[in-house]
């Protein structure tokens, strides 16, 4: 029943029975269950990936479905990773799946990274990205990055034999857009999704065909598609890493800094924080006073804040800095 | 001279990556640049001279997904 089942793909001198027992064998990490990492794991499941891990801490809404097609109605309200699994046992009940309703933070990036060979960052925002390659790059796990923007987007595969993604792009825009504010074509962000699925088969079977240190950049609406090869980009010296924590993993100390503009903390005020608006007085560090505890950075994505943390641990000696995202 | 920048040709007076960077107004801090195909760092872009015909890419990184 099983020869039957991948019958198709494995009749392919590229995968061969030897190629499907490595996909059979193989455990892929999926973070993110969204417009890129649904499609990417249901192609994955289809395949017959051994296990499948899905991280996102995300209910399914509304405005997902118009892109996240593997979402029903009647899943709107649901734990992404809960509708996402179910999804996929339903596929292929002989793959092994895994939720995690859980945010990828510090606390659990090295443990998920290190169970699994493959790793699929299908994340929606910088501060995840950073932290899976940093991640991957100190466990030697190759790390398959995509992201997605209006139409356009880029795909490569970073770390272990590769620079990791800090080497190609050691600095994250400062109000960068996101799918909320710019808006995001579901079909295009499927193609790219599909495609990380098509450079985790080949890491599995045949590294040497998959997007090792290249960076596929795709612009799905004027059909241009380009490559460059980013294999001798050498890592930043003495990049901070900033830790990234969970809500649950603050504690009493902590001094919380809002890098939020005037009107985002007016909209959805956090008690008991420090207002520092990034930008507009980024590095009026002196306005934080001296801590015994942590000095904890957070805005909406993570991105502004660990900007700002990295500026403050640079600017005071012997500060202890995090970023928290809620 | 002219370049292909991100598939389009260039008319520019710009010697070397760094400058057409600059030309272009891209963020010089955050986007990743390579020339004929291959990366090309930012401290690398001042000693990275343009030629007739060369292939320049400037991608921004994104996210979203």
């Amino acid at each position: 029943m099983s020869d039957d089942r991948y019958s198709r793909q494995s009749r392919l001198a590229e995968i061969g029975a030897a190629g499907q027992a490595r996909i059979r064998a193989a455990r892929v990490l999926v973070v993110g269950a969204g417009g890129l990492g649904l499609p990417a794991a249901a192609y994955l499941a289809g395949a017959g990936v051994g296990r499948i891990t899905l991280v996102d801490h995300d209910q399914v809404e509304l405005h997902n479905l118009q892109r996240q097609v593997f979402y029903r109605e009647c899943d709107v309200g649901e734990p992404k990773v809960a509708a996402a699994a179910a999804h996929l046992r339903a596929l292929n009940s002989e793959v092994a799946v895994v939720a995690r309703p859980e945010r990828l933070r510090d606390a659990n990036a090295a443990v998920l990274v290190a169970e699994h060979d493959v790793v699929l960052d299908a994340a929606d925002n910088f501060s995840t990205t950073y932290l899976l390659s940093d991640t991957c790059h100190e466990l030697g796990v190759y790390l398959v990055s995509a992201a997605m923007l209006g139409n356009s987007g880029h795909l490569g595969v970073f770390c272990r034999d590769a620079p990791s993604y800090r080497a190609l792009f050691p600095h994250a825009p400062e109000g960068a857009g996101n799918c909320a504010r710019t808006g995001v074509l579901g079909s295009a962000v499927g193609a790219l999704g599909v495609m990380q699925a098509q450079e985790a088969l080949k890491l599995l079977v045949s590294p040497e065909h998959a997007l090792v240190g290249k960076l596929l950049t795709a612009d799905f609406w004027h059909n241009r598609f380009s490559t460059l090869d980013f294999s001798a980009a050498a890592e930043p010296a003495g990049a901070v890493r900033i830790p990234l924590l969970a809500a649950q993993e603050l504690r009493e100390g902590d001094l919380l800094v809002d890098v939020r503009s005037a009107a985002e903390v007016a909209a959805a005020p956090v008690e008991g924080a420090l207002h520092l608006p990034a930008g507009e007085s980024a590095d009026d560090f002196a306005a934080i006073p001296a801590s015994p505890g942590r000095t904890v950075f957070f805005c909406v994505s993570g991105l502004r804040a660990e900007q700002a943390a990295r500026r403050f641990s640079q600017s005071r000696a012997g500060a202890d800095a995090a970023v928290v995202v809620f | 001279m002219k370049v292909l920048v991100n598939g389009e040709w260039r008319l520019t007076a710009a010697e070397t990556l760094d400058e057409l960077v600059s030309e272009l107004d891209y963020d010089g801090l955050t986007v990743a640049t390579a020339a004929d195909g291959v990366f090309v760092s930012r401290d690398g872009r001042g000693n990275t001279p343009l030629s007739e015909g060369m292939v320049v890419e400037v991608v921004a990184p994104v996210q979203g997904g």
